[in-house]
């Protein structure tokens, strides 16, 4: 009887445990190795325009994510609400990062944090591409770039086309930290992009504004 | 400096202040007392605004602007209908200290207090659209100017909280029914949101169900 408890507890314990990918990871061995796909957010010519919606500890905010390049390598991030007043205004500039303005409350160190980490994520600003390790996955055997950094690792998986970036985790060692799923274009140019933590009660759900409703 | 140079230097800086100040040919208000009773005034009889607006955001950092449209409704007392649709549908709807945000498929009720950006926010807008922000001179540092076609009040936020985020609002007033024409908000960065309010109904019949929080 003390047998069977035992091992029924170890059982749930080991059956709580999600493996960190649950498919295999195989070396891709192809040569030439893949191309460097496009970051999530391509910044390259104009301003692009999301619909967003973020929530974190209970707290909603919706507005507008504006991604806009301002130099050879600085890209500036802002939110704002429906209504025009700004939340925050990012700039990303290689691996560098400065808040140009933040309201009062979202002006955590770790909330910053939280969203730089994430934005980094999909600008892949200063990723280092000589770092990278092509991997194969599952049975479409998709092609996966996986990086590191610090204590991190970044995985980004690529549609079967091996261009476009479906899903990006950040995870540890052992579990997924991050995960951000990529809705890809439908056929009125918009694509959608989730983000979810699974360490922070913070989500983001970003709706692309297709162009010619951004300016005029 | 010689004199010559130090003369053209001060009509330069004189004219240059001059110009800023009458931007949009506005000139300082002449009597002020008058236009605050005849608003007081036409904020007593307001029942109901019904309107169209297009909402511009200019921001330094992009050439275009953001825009975007819906409709606007108010009904006394204090319940708001804003309503997005272009270039996509968000909507809030405020009945006193309700709150009910659809935003395309999320929808979030809430009370305003307990959300203060929101009740800043929201507070700012139906106060300037009801006129009744002139009352609110704790608040804010007014300044009275106009010109042929409008009232202007420029508001300047003495609180810390809104101070962060708005540096100066514009409200112009039309001087035929004094009914708001268009709000601007200049952020302290100099971006600013300008909503042009159109097509306007004072006092028509708008239905309760415009303002249910469901």
């Amino acid at each position: 009887m003390k047998n069977f408890l035992l091992g029924s507890i170890l059982l749930c314990l080991l059956g709580a445990c999600t493996p960190l990918h649950p498919g295999r990871f195989t070396e891709y061995r192809a040569m030439p190795p893949p191309l460097f796909p496009h970051p999530v957010v391509q910044t390259d010519s104009a301003a692009l325009l999301f619909k967003a919606g973020i929530s974190f500890y209970g707290k909603y905010f919706s507005g507008l994510l504006l991604f806009k390049k301002t130099g050879n390598d600085t890209i500036r991030v802002v939110f704002s609400g429906e209504t025009g007043v700004t939340f925050f205004d990012f700039e990303f500039s290689g691996e560098n990062f400065r808040v140009v303005k933040c309201m009062e409350i979202m002006n955590r160190e770790a909330l910053i944090n939280t969203f730089r980490n994430d934005l980094t994520m999909m600008l892949m600003a200063g990723l280092n591409t000589a770092n990278v390790q092509w991997l194969i996955y599952g049975k479409q055997e998709k092609k996966v770039m996986k990086f590191s950094k610090g204590k991190d690792f970044f995985f980004y998986y690529l549609e079967e086309n091996g261009s476009d970036i479906v899903r990006i985790e950040r995870t540890s060692k052992r579990y997924k930290k991050v995960i951000i799923k990529i809705e890809q274009p439908v056929p009125n140019g918009r694509y959608h992009i989730f983000i979810r933590h699974k360490d922070v009660n913070l989500k983001m759900d970003l709706k692309l504004i297709p162009r010619s409703n951004a300016d005029e | 400096m010689n004199k010559l140079n130090f003369k053209i230097t001060a009509i330069i800086i004189l004219a240059t202040v001059t110009f800023a100040c009458h931007a949009g040919g506005f000139k300082e208000m002449k009597d002020t007392a008058a236009f605050v009773k005849k608003l007081n005034g036409m904020t007593s009889m307001l029942k109901t605004i019904e309107s169209e607006f297009v909402q511009q955001k200019n921001m330094a950092m992009l050439n275009e602007k953001i825009i975007s449209k819906g409709m606007f409704y108010f009904k006394k007392t204090n319940r708001i209908r804003w309503q997005y649709n272009e270039p996509y549908e968000y909507l809030v709807i405020i009945d006193n200290n309700k709150v009910v945000v659809k935003d395309e498929n999320k929808t979030n009720k809430f009370d305003v207090r307990s959300n203060k950006i929101f009740r800043k926010v929201n507070d700012l807008m139906s106060d300037c659209m009801q006129g009744s922000i002139l009352s609110k001179r704790s608040e804010y540092k007014l300044e009275y100017y106009e010109n042929e076609q409008y009232y202007m009040v420029r508001m300047f936020p003495l609180n810390g909280g809104m101070k962060d985020f708005i540096e100066k609002i514009e409200i112009h007033f039309d001087k035929k029914d004094l009914s708001v024409s268009k709000i601007n908000m200049i952020e302290p960065t100099g971006d600013n949101t300008m909503i042009n309010f159109k097509n306007k109904k004072i006092n028509g019949v708008i239905a309760d169900e415009k303002f249910l929080v469901r």
